[in-house]
C-alpha cells in the first residue's frame, strides 16, 4: 500500500553506504539539496525492500549452534556459532560467529 | 506563424487579460523547451503577484477549457505559496469563492479536467494547517444543492445529506466523489506520526460519516453504473487512507463507519462492468489491511466464494483462461486465503473451509506449465508456503499435546506437495527448446520455490514425505516415465538437507530407491532417458553423499553410474561435482577401489568431456581417497601417479608455447595448476576426524625428510615450470598461489604441506610488476597467519624476508593511490606481524625502512581509496594497542608512538571532522578508540589535532571541540565513541548533512 513505511536497515549495507556517500558528494558540490537526498533515501528504503523480496531468488541454507536468541520490540536476534553456509552451487562458506537480526516485514494489522 | 513570432522574441509580460489568456493557450501548444520555460516563468510571476487571486477568478471565467484549468491551478499555487498573505478575514470568503466556482462549473457541465483540478484546489485549501473546514463534504453537498456557496454555519438548516443527494444530478455527485477521492489521497500523503497528521485526522474525522453516506449512495445496488464506478474508486482511496491512519486502531469509530460499506461493495463484485475495479479493492484490502474486515465480512466473502458466480470464474481459471479478469479472481481467492490462513489451518474440516481449501488446491492444478503458461500457480504456491508457516507458528504457540487440527492440515499439505510435483515436471525437449532463456529461468525459480515448501513441510510430515516420493519414483521407474522420475528426484534432492547427519527412518526409505536398479537403468545407453533426468540423478548422489557414507553398499553402483555419465559433455560437470562430493565424504570406504579410480581417470582424460573443470574435480576426488590411506608411505605411489597425469598438461603447455600457441599454453598451464590445487585441497584431512589428545605418536617425517620429500619437490617443480614459462599471466600466478595456499591450513604433514621457506621462495620471485601480485601478498598473509599461534613454530627468518619484500614493493609503487589494491595487500601483510613477529617488524635492518613503512600506512589512512584506508585503520588500531610487549620492544614501540602519535591524531581528526566519506567513520573510529584507551598521551595528541590549524572546518568552534574531546576521553574507547565520531562529522560538514544518521 502507498502508505506503508519501510525500515532503514539497508542504509547500512554496502550499496546503502555507497548511495549515502554519493548523496553527500552531490550536496557538497551544491548539486542537490538535503531534502531531496532524504527523499532519495526513503525511495531507496522502499525499493531495496521490494527488490530483495520480489527479485532475489538466490538462496542458501546454513547449520550452526544457536548460542543466544531474543525477541524484543518485534525484533528477533539470533547469535549462531560455528556456522556452515551452503550456497546454491553447493559451495560452502564457514563463519565462526554470525548474528541474525530479523524484523517483521509487515506492520501490525497487515496480513 | 505565431509560433515563430514567439520563438524569435522574448516573452513579454502581458498587459491585459486577453494577452494572459493567449499566453496560457500558447503554453499548451508545441514549442521549444526554452520558450515553454519562458512562458512558465512569466505566468508564474503573474500567479505569484498580489493580483494572482483576481487573475485566478478571471481565468476561470474564460471560454477556453485550458485557461479555466489554469485558473484553478492559479488558486492552488496561491494557496500553497501565498497563504500567509491572507488575513484571518479573507479565509472564509475565499472558501466561498472556490465552492461557488465548483457549483457554477459543474452546473455548466464543465469538463472533468477542470472540475478535478478545482476539486484538488479545494483539497489544498482543506490541507492548510490553520484551516478548520470540518464538514467539508456536507458543505459541498448543501452548496451544490442550494446552487451557490452557503455558510458553513448554516449547514444544520439543510435537510439530511442522503435526502440532498437524491436531488443532485449525476455530474454533481461525481464532482463530490472526485473531491472526496482527492481528499483521501492527499491526506494519505501527509507524513505519518507528525503533528500535521494528528490535526489533519482531527479535521477529517467529522467528515467520515458524510463520506460513508456519499459512498453508500454511490455504490447502492440501484445507483447508476457511472456513479458506482466512481464510488468504488473513491472507496479505494478511503481504504488506502484508513489503512495508513487507523491500521493500529482496530476499534476506532471511523473504521466502524467505513466497514458498513463492505456489503454494498460486495454486490458491485457481481456486476460484470464493475468487477475489475471492485476486485482490486478487495485484493488490496485483504492483502494489506485484512483487519479492516469484521468476522461477519469474512463470512460473507466466504459465502460469496461458494456461489455459482465464484464457481464459474474459478472454472474458467482451471481451464487455462489466464486473462486479466480471471487472474484477478485467482488473486482475490488467494488474498482471502492469506487473510484467513490461520482459520484455514485450524478449521480445515469444516464444510465452508473445505470448499475454500479445495479451490486453493485447484489453483495448483490449472493446465499449463508454471509461469510460462500457468500464471497463477506461482502465487498459489506462495499461499501454500504461508499455510505451512501458519501451521508452524500454531504448533509452537500451542502447549497442549493433542492438536485436533493437525491431521487434516497435514493432509492438505501432502495434497499441495503432490500438486506441486505435477507442476515441477520438465516439458518434453521439443517444448523446452521453444522457451526463451527468461521462461526457463522463471520455471527454475518456480521449482526452487517448491523446494521451500518441501523443506518447510518436512517439519510436520517427517519420513512420510520421503515414503510417498520414493514410492512415486519407483513407480515412475517401472513405467519408464522419466519426466515424472526427474520431478520426484528433484523433490527428494530438496529434502536432502532435512535429514540429520546421523540418519533416521528416512535412510531405510531412500536406500530402497538408491539401491534399486535406478542407476543401472539410467546409465543404460539403450534406454532413451532424457538428459535432465540423468542430471537430476547425478545431483542426487551429491546431495545424499552423507547417506552413502552411512550405507557404503550403495557406492559401487552410484560411482559406476557417475563415471559412465562423465563421458557425456552435457552431464560431465554435475557428474564430476558429485564424484568429488561422494569421494570426499566416503573416502575411507573407497580406498580399496583406488586402483580402479586411477584407471578410470586415465581413460576419462581421453574423452572430450575432460575439460579443466571436470579434470580438477575428479583428480581432487581421487586425492581425497589417497588421503584416507592408512599410512603416509602408501600415499606416495598413487600421488605420483596423479602427478604424472598433471605432468601431461605441463608438457602440453610447454609444447604449445614452443609452437607459439599462447592461448593453448595458458589453458594447459591453468589446467595443471588447478588440478594441483584441487589435489591440495582434497588432501586436507577432514574436519570431523576425532582428535586423540593423549596420543604420543610423533608426527611422520615422511613428507619433510623421507621419500615424500621427492614428491613435494616434484610438485614445486611443476609449479615453477609453469610460472616460469607464463610469468606474465595473472591467472597462472593466481592458480600457483592457490597451490601453495592449499597446504598452509594443514596441521599434519602431507604432500602439499611445504616448509615455510619453500613458500617464501615462491613469494620472493615476484615483484610489483607481477600480474595479480595481490594474490602473492595474500599468500604471504596466510603463511604468517598460520604461524601466529603459540603452538606453531616461529618463522622469524621467513617473516624478515617477507617484510623486506613488502618494503621493496612499497618503495616501487610510490604512493598508495598509484596501486590501491597492492597498497592494501601490503598493509594487510604488515599487520600480520602484530603481535608475534613485531620484533621482526621493529628490527628491520634497512635504513629508514621502518619510517617509510609507517609513513606509507599513514598515507593509506589519509588517502581517498577505501580499501587501503580500511586496512590502515585496522593496522593502527592493532599497533597502538601494543602496550605490554617485553623490553626492549616496548621502548621501541613507545618511541615510534611518540613520533607517530601526533601525526596519527591529526590524520584521524581531519578525516573525522568531515574529510572522510561518511561510510568510513566506523572504520576510523577503531584506531581512535584504541588510541584513547591504550595511549596515555592520546589526549595531548588529540588536543593538538583539534585546536591546531589542521582542523578542516570552521563550523565547530573551540568550545565545541573541547566538549567533544572530553566526551571521547570519558568514554575510554567504548562503542559509543562511534556516535560521537558521527556527530563531529556532521557538525563539521554542516546541517545539510544531517539528513541521514
Amino acid at each position: 500500500m502507498s502508505g506503508s513505511a519501510y525500515y532503514e536497515l539497508y542504509r547500512r549495507s554496502s550499496i546503502g553506504l555507497a548511495l549515502t556517500d554519493t548523496l553527500d558528494d552531490l550536496i557538497s558540490a551544491r548539486r542537490m539539496e538535503p531534502q531531496l537526498a532524504m527523499k532519495i533515501l526513503a525511495n531507496f528504503d522502499r525499493s531495496i525492500t521490494e527488490v530483495l523480496a520480489d527479485k532475489v531468488k538466490a538462496r542458501l541454507s546454513f547449520k550452526g549452534h544457536l548460542d543466544t536468541y531474543r525477541f524484543c520490540d518485534e525484533v528477533w536476534t539470533f547469535l549462531i556459532k560455528d556456522v556452515n553456509f551452503k550456497l546454491d552451487n553447493q559451495q560452502q562458506v564457514h563463519a565462526d560467529k554470525v548474528k541474525i537480526v530479523s524484523c517483521n516485514s509487515k506492520r501490525p494489522g497487515e496480513a | 506563424m505565431a509560433t515563430d513570432e514567439f520563438s524569435q522574441e522574448m516573452v513579454q509580460t502581458p498587459t491585459s487579460m486577453l494577452e494572459v489568456e493567449e499566453l496560457v493557450k500558447r503554453l499548451y501548444l508545441p514549442g521549444s523547451p526554452a520558450l515553454i520555460v519562458q512562458i512558465q516563468e512569466t505566468l508564474q510571476k503573474l500567479q505569484r503577484s498580489p493580483e494572482g487571486w483576481i487573475l485566478a477568478d478571471k481565468l476561470l471565467e474564460s471560454n477556453d477549457e485550458k485557461v479555466r484549468f489554469f485558473g484553478a491551478l492559479t488558486f492552488t499555487v496561491k494557496l500553497n505559496a501565498d497563504w500567509d498573505s491572507l488575513s484571518e478575514h479573507d479565509v472564509q470568503p475565499l472558501l466561498a469563492r472556490l465552492i461557488s466556482w465548483l457549483v457554477r462549473l459543474v452546473s455548466r457541465n464543465e469538463s472533468a479536467l477542470v472540475v478535478r483540478k478545482l476539486c484538488s484546489t479545494l483539497v489544498a485549501f482543506f490541507l492548510r494547517p490553520s484551516v478548520s473546514w470540518t464538514r467539508c463534504l456536507r458543505h459541498l453537498v448543501c452548496s451544490i444543492s442550494a446552487g451557490d456557496a452557503i455558510l458553513e454555519d448554516a449547514l444544520d438548516q439543510y435537510p439530511p445529506t442522503p435526502e440532498l443527494l437524491q436531488r443532485l444530478s449525476l455530474q454533481q455527485i461525481v464532482a463530490i466523489l472526485w473531491f472526496s477521492s482527492t481528499l483521501a489521497e492527499e491526506a494519505g500523503k501527509v507524513n505519518i506520526g507528525g503533528q500535521q497528521q494528528h490535526s489533519l485526522h482531527q479535521n477529517l474525522t467529522p467528515s467520515i460519516e458524510d463520506v460513508v453516506v456519499l459512498l453508500g449512495y454511490a455504490i447502492a445496488p440501484t445507483a447508476d453504473i457511472t456513479l458506482k464506478q466512481e464510488g468504488v474508486k473513491c472507496l479505494q482511496s478511503w481504504l488506502y487512507f484508513a489503512h495508513r491512519a487507523w491500521v493500529d486502531q482496530d476499534n476506532s469509530a471511523p473504521l466502524h463507519t467505513i466497514r458498513t460499506l463492505v456489503e454494498p461493495a460486495m454486490h458491485c463484485l457481481l456486476n460484470e462492468d464493475l468487477f475489475d475495479i471492485t476486485i482490486e479493492v478487495f485484493i488490496d484490502t485483504l492483502s494489506n489491511f485484512s483487519i479492516f474486515f469484521r468476522p461477519e465480512d469474512m463470512d460473507a466473502l466466504s459465502s460469496l466464494l461458494g456461489t455459482e458466480w465464484a464457481g464459474n470464474r474459478f472454472q474458467r481459471l482451471r481451464e487455462s483462461d489466464f486473462e486479466f479478469e480471471s487472474l484477478q479472481f485467482g488473486r482475490f481467492l488467494l488474498a482471502f486465503g492469506d487473510a484467513t490462513v490461520d482459520d484455514l489451518v485450524k478449521k480445515s474440516e469444516e464444510q465452508s473451509t473445505r470448499h475454500i481449501l479445495g479451490m486453493l488446491h485447484g489453483l495448483l492444478q490449472c493446465e499449463g506449465y508454471p509461469i510460462v503458461e500457468d500464471e497463477i500457480c506461482e502465487d498459489a504456491l506462495e499461499f501454500w508456503n504461508n499455510f505451512v508457516d501458519s501451521m508452524s507458528a500454531a504448533l509452537f504457540a500451542e502447549e497442549e499435546k493433542s492438536r485436533p487440527w493437525m491431521g487434516a492440515a497435514r493432509q492438505n499439505v501432502i495434497q499441495a506437495i503432490e500438486e506441486c510435483w505435477g507442476k515441477v515436471r520438465f516439458p518434453p525437449s521439443e517444448v523446452l527448446i521453444t522457451w526463451d532463456s527468461d521462461s526457463r529461468k522463471k520455471f527454475q525459480d518456480f521449482r526452487r520455490d517448491v523446494n521451500d515448501l518441501l523443506q518447510s513441510a518436512y517439519t510436520f510430515l517427517g519420513a512420510e514425505v520421503f515414503e510417498r516420493l520414493v514410492h512415486l519414483a519407483r513407480h515412475s521407474l517401472e513405467e519408464g516415465a522419466w519426466e515424472n522420475l526427474e520431478a520426484t528426484l528433484f523433490c527428494l534432492n530438496a529434502l536432502a538437507e532435512c535429514i540429520s547427519d546421523d540418519g533416521g527412518p528416512e535412510d531405510d526409505v531412500l536406500v530402497q530407491l538408491l539401491g534399486s536398479s535406478m542407476f543401472s537403468q539410467l546409465s543404460n545407453p539403450d534406454i532413451p532417458v532424457p538428459p535432465k533426468a540423468r542430471q537430476t540423478a547425478v545431483n542426487m548422489l551429491g546431495h545424499y553423499s552423507s547417506l552413502c557414507k552411512r550405507h557404503t553398499e550403495l557406492l559401487p553402483s552410484a560411482l559406476n553410474f557417475l563415471f559412465t555419465t562423465l563421458s557425456s559433455p552435457a552431464l560431465s560437470t554435475p557428474a564430476s561435482k558429485s564424484i568429488s562430493l561422494l569421494c570426499s565424504s566416503c573416502r575411507k570406504s573407497l580406498t580399496s577401489e583406488l586402483e580402479t579410480f586411477l584407471e578410470q581417470y586415465g581413460r576419462f582424460l581421453a574423452w572430450p568431456s575432460a575439460d579443466i573443470s571436470t579434470k580438477e574435480k575428479v583428480i581432487g576426488a581421487i586425492a581425497a581417497i589417497i588421503q584416507a590411506l592408512p599410512s603416509e608411505e602408501a600415499k606416495a605411489a598413487p600421488t605420483s601417479r596423479l602427478l604424472q597425469f598433471v605432468e601431461a598438461d605441463v608438457q602440453s603447455c610447454l609444447n604449445s608455447l614452443a609452437n607459439g600457441q599462447t592461448e593453448e599454453a595458458q589453458g594447459s598451464g591453468v589446467a595443471a595448476l588447478r588440478c594441483l590445487s584441487s589435489m591440495g585441497k582434497l588432501f586436507q584431512a577432514p574436519d570431523d576426524l576425532p582428535l586423540d589428545l593423549d596420543s604420543e605418536t610423533p608426527q611422520s617425517t615422511f613428507w619433510d625428510a623421507g621419500a615424500g620429500k621427492e614428491i613435494q619437490n616434484h610438485i614445486v617443480k611443476l609449479v615453477d615450470i609453469i610460472t616460469g614459462a607464463l610469468s606474465q599471466d595473472g591467472e597462472i600466478i593466481e592458480e600457483a598461489c592457490n597451490v601453495y595456499r592449499s597446504g598452509l591450513k594443514e596441521t599434519t604433514p602431507g604432500p602439499f604441506v611445504f616448509p615455510p621457506s619453500v613458500t617464501v621462495e615462491f613469494i620472493l620471485k615476484s615483484n610489483h610488476l607481477t600480474p595479480r601480485v595481490e594474490n602473492v601478498l595474500t599468500t604471504a598473509c596466510v603463511l604468517l597467519t598460520t604461524h601466529l599461534s603459540d603452538q606453531s613454530i616461529r618463522i622469524d627468518n621467513e617473516a624478515r624476508l617477507i617484510l623486506l619484500y613488502v618494503l621493496r614493493i612499497v618503495q616501487s609503487i610510490g604512493g598508495p593511490s598509484n596501486e590501491p589494491e597492492i597498497a592494501q595487500s601490503c598493509v594487510d601483510v604488515i599487520m600480520r606481524f602484530i603481535p608475534r613477529y613485531i620484533n621482526v617488524l621493529l628490527n628491520l635492518e634497512v635504513q629508514d625502512g621502518l619510517e617509510r613503512l609507517f609513513a606509507f600506512i599513514l598515507d593509506c589512512l589519509r588517502g581517498d581509496d577505501i580499501l587501503p584506508k580500511r586496512s590502515a585503520a585496522s593496522f593502527w588500531a592493532a599497533f597502538v594497542s601494543q602496550t605490554d610487549q617485553p623490553e626492549p620492544l616496548q621502548s621501541s614501540i613507545n618511541n615510534i608512538m611518540a613520533h607517530m602519535g601526533p601525526l596519527l591524531a591529526v590524520t584521524l581528526v581531519r578525516s573525522i571532522a568531515g574529510g572522510a566519506p561518511r561510510s568510513d567513520l566506523d572504520a576510523l573510529a577503531e584506531p581512535l578508540k584504541k588510541l584513547v584507551f591504550k595511549q596515555p598521551r592520546a589526549k595531548t595528541w588529540l588536543e593538538g589535532a583539534l585546536y591546531g590549524d589542521a582542523f578542516p572546518s570552521d563550523k565547530v568552534d573551540q568550545k565545541e571541540r573541547r566538549i567533544w574531546l572530553q566526551k571521547v576521553m570519558s568514554l575510554r574507547g567504548s562503542r559509543n565513541t562511534n556516535q560521537l565520531v558521527r556527530e563531529l562529522w556532521i557538525a563539521s560538514r554542516g546541517t545539510n548533512f544531517a539528513y541521514a544518521s
